[in-house]
């Protein structure tokens, strides 16, 4: 009996010197840092867009793309601007809309190994500063020699995201359905030569103490 | 039993109680006016499970001195961690069982601050240009007070819900911006909308932070009260000798004493529990031609609350978090540098902006010294964003 209440009494205060030792700042471990697979989950989870989502899309558009038929099979290649002017974030996603756009045309450009010209718009002050010091005489004209005016598009990758947002309080249940719109538009004619989607939705659920 | 054992008990038992009897210990708390340095110094210093409410405070202290740099990077990662999901965390298992306290959980802020992280994040976009981002931060903002509510996707934090028009606005997402206003219209019936050319916002906020204030038998629940003193309710937009009044646009303390419109009984195993009659949380915005009851209204039309609200009164939320195997002890931590009340206005102020003023008042009264001039920043898209504090 002795023996028991004492190993009670010591068990006691070994759990609340331990609860105790808790309660007391704590500093976290670091990690050293790793390099992981741009196409495996997050370490960090959410419902939002991760790494994964954007190589998985990026990737999936350019093979379509280059599947498409004016494009490909075109005598002259076809002009293209990709970049994300008007590729409109609707969502309530926080995104850097050129990790999608770049993707996009780096790997068309390798890919398409000629078959496709782009247009960098997004630079077009930068030519445009250039062809002036070349109109002043303050530089020489280069190698490539002078054109009449920076190159036109004939097409443009336009697009949009969408999601929607569902909270169950309840179950402390969050969801996510993002859509990723993508499409070609003719910059003379105003057609949509191409589309495609790209979706997923997402779901988690915090623990009950911050519900 | 022996006289050495059941000392070695009780005192164990007295030193449970000494233990876990108060929240586990916190910094002292800064004035409402410091600068960001004593909490990144905190960062450090504090317990870890405090690290996104020192970045709550890092990050609106810097936007508000005009270090944008650090709030930026102080405001995304309190987004991240507010975002992670802690569904297998060692301190929210810890915050769970039994002698620990809900102060031990890692800090995420209630739904009225988590919704403060995602306004001020999505002011800073709009201060960059990037609309489209800051409209994504307002949503975001408003599905963060929408977590408090019975239904999905529902909330009545209409600042976010202002600043989501306007974001549109500004990006000449017209029918966005329409949509955004026609859902702030049941908010605010009164608010007049914003012009076509308006180019320049003005953001102001007055008074002092709400207060969770721990009460009953262990401290197992927190009240809310309003923060105090707050000498001033109204702004004025002084431009030259025309004195413009800016729109009283959201309460914090109403919204953080309510949810969805509806004042806070009790959370209890992690579902809200309302009072079964309204009581009635007082609202500065009611002084100012805001008809509170206007938001029962609004929402009794989307037929998911029953009672209207009342008007003016003193009474707060209470706030009860336990889980079955939680010692009640309530977290107060609170995030002490966001406003009483958020104010805004809009003009079509062109570049330059004209040199703008603010006047603080208290029931229409001007308090004497208290104008200020307001800090104005064009964005790429010759767009301007003004803000201005009382505090």
């Amino acid at each position: 009996m002795k023996n028991t209440l004492l190993t009670a009494a010591v068990g006691v205060l070994i759990v609340l010197s331990g609860a105790a030792a808790d309660a007391a700042p704590r500093k976290a471990k670091g990690s050293d840092t790793v390099y992981r697979d741009t196409t495996s989950p997050d370490g960090v989870k959410g419902v939002g867009t991760e790494s994964q989502d954007i190589v998985s899309m990026s990737d999936a558009m350019v093979r379509d793309l280059l599947s498409v038929p004016e494009l490909m099979n075109r005598p002259t290649p076809p002009r293209i601007i990709v970049d994300p002017k008007y590729f409109r974030n609707e969502s309530s996603e926080i995104i850097d809309k050129a990790l999608i756009t770049d993707r996009i045309r780096v790997n068309l450009i390798r890919s398409a190994q000629g078959r496709m010209r782009f247009v960098g718009r997004e630079y077009a002050g930068a030519v445009e500063e250039e062809r002036e010091l070349k109109d002043a005489g303050k530089v020489d004209v280069g190698t490539t020699g002078r054109t009449r005016a920076q190159a036109g598009a004939d097409y443009r990758l336009v697009g949009r995201i969408g999601t929607r947002d569902a909270i169950d309080t309840r179950s402390g249940t969050k969801s996510r359905f993002s859509q990723y719109t993508f499409e070609l538009l003719d910059m003379e004619y105003g057609e949509i030569i191409w589309s495609n989607l790209y979706e997923f939705k997402k779901e988690n659920r915090d623990d009950v103490v911050y519900r | 039993m022996p006289k050495p054992a059941l000392c070695v008990l009780l005192g164990g038992l007295a030193l449970a109680g000494g233990a876990f009897a108060a929240p586990p210990s916190s910094l002292p708390p800064l004035p409402y006016d410091a600068g960001p340095e004593p909490f990144v110094e905190r960062l450090e210093s504090d317990r870890p499970t405090n690290w996104v409410l020192n970045q709550m405070e890092i990050g609106a202290r810097a936007f508000w001195r005009g270090d944008y740099a650090l709030a930026k990077s102080a405001l995304d990662d309190a987004i991240q961690r507010i975002d992670a999901v802690f569904s297998d965390s060692e301190s929210a298992a810890k915050a769970r069982r039994l002698w620990y306290d809900e102060g031990s959980k890692d800090f995420k802020g209630e739904p009225y601050e988590r919704a403060m992280v995602f306004l001020y994040r999505g002011l800073i976009f709009l201060r960059d240009g990037d609309y489209e981002n800051a409209r994504a931060a307002f949503r975001r903002g408003q599905l963060q007070d929408a977590f408090a509510e019975e239904d999905q996707n529902r909330s009545d934090f209409a600042a976010l819900v202002f600043l989501e028009a306007w974001a549109s606005h500004l990006n000449r997402d017209l029918d966005l911006s329409q949509e955004a206003l026609a859902q702030l219209k049941r908010l605010r019936p009164d608010f007049g909308g914003f012009a076509e050319k308006d180019d320049t916002l003005v953001f102001a906020e007055t008074g002092l932070a709400p207060r969770k204030l721990g009460d009953g038998a262990s401290h197992s629940y927190f009240v809310y009260r309003r923060g105090k003193p707050i000498g001033e309710n109204q702004v004025q937009v002084v431009n030259g000798a025309a004195a413009m009044q800016a729109y009283p646009i959201e309460d914090i303390y109403y919204q953080a004493s309510t949810r969805g419109g509806r004042e806070i009984d009790k959370i209890l195993q992690g579902k809200a529990q309302f009072k079964a009659t309204t009581g009635g949380v007082g609202s500065f915005l009611a002084d100012t031609s805001v008809t509170l009851s206007s938001v029962g209204a609004a929402l009794d039309a989307g037929g998911q609350f029953g009672d209207a609200m009342a008007a003016v009164g003193a009474v707060s939320g209470v706030l009860l978090i336990v889980s079955s195997s939680t010692k009640p002890q309530a977290d107060v931590r609170t995030w002490s540098s966001l406003p009483d009340t958020v104010h805004v206005f809009t003009l079509a102020g062109g570049v330059p902006t004209p040199p703008l003023t603010a006047r603080f008042l208290k029931s229409g009264t001007p308090l004497e010294g208290a104008e200020k001039p307001l800090r104005c920043e064009t964005d790429p898209n010759r767009k301007t964003l003004c803000l201005v504090r009382a505090h």
